[in-house]
């Protein structure tokens, strides 16, 4: 299906939500000449298919990656709390390296 | 649909560190959440460069190197890089002059964005207007 302006989408959404629901594969593509990027009309049955097929091929592909835990520290947790303040405010950090 | 939250410095780096419990109820739970697959992080252009520096300073250690970390955390499907827009630099122009720079970007990319801010820095919440979560 080709994209849809968003003038033409608001005027026609009865008819292509109604299109979205009743085909779960179907992608209706919305434009918009303000948006940067396209958005797209899809059912939720569709969503969720897509999300379980993923939860499968994450399932396949061993362990997913965490962030808790990715990082370490030698510093005290309060002195390295001020590090990053002066770090982010883009001053000296409180902490020199090998602390 | 998944609830997401903006992250700041301090939030990523003690959620890698491993550290929960410096977070209040809430902003660890967007954390747990997105690690588990069923929420989102979305991580400034800006605070990301903060880590790379955080760690070139010797203040955390990465398990993987800096370029593989970035590849493995926004191939998740949990976390997503927020990149700096000039919507929010204009943004960031209209909070007080007076708030620290940084603040009024990390502001600003949750207002764009219209999702929470997990952030230590609470003053951002008297002047932006943004939600803030610990």
């Amino acid at each position: 299906m080709e994209p849809i302006p968003f003038s033409e989408a608001r005027a026609r959404l009865p008819e292509l939500v109604h299109r979205a629901a009743r085909n779960p594969g179907e992608i209706v593509v919305i434009t918009h000449r303000d948006l940067a990027v396209d958005v797209a009309l899809v059912s939720m049955a569709y969503v969720r298919g897509m999300e379980d097929r993923l939860a499968e091929l994450r399932d396949q592909l061993g362990p997913p990656f965490r962030l808790e835990g990715a990082f370490s520290t030698d510093h005290p947790a309060d002195d390295l709390d001020a590090a990053l303040a002066a770090l982010f405010e883009g001053r000296s950090p409180a902490v020199a390296p090998g602390d | 649909m998944h609830d997401a939250a903006i992250t700041d410095l301090h939030g990523l780096v003690w959620w890698g560190l491993g550290m929960p419990h410096r977070f209040g109820a809430a902003g660890g739970g967007y954390f747990r959440r997105a690690d588990a697959g069923r929420g989102a992080i979305h991580v400034p252009s800006f605070v990301l460069d903060n880590l790379a520096t955080a760690e070139e300073q010797g203040l955390i250690c990465l398990k993987d190197p800096l370029s593989e970390f970035i590849d493995r955390l926004f191939s998740t499907g949990s976390y997503f890089p927020a990149p700096l827009t000039p919507e929010i630099i204009a943004r960031a122009g209209t909070y007080p002059p007076t708030a620290h720079r940084a603040d009024r970007l990390l502001a600003a990319t949750a207002a764009e964005l219209q999702r929470p801010l997990i952030s230590v820095r609470r003053e951002i919440g008297r002047w932006s207007g943004v939600q803030l979560l610990w």
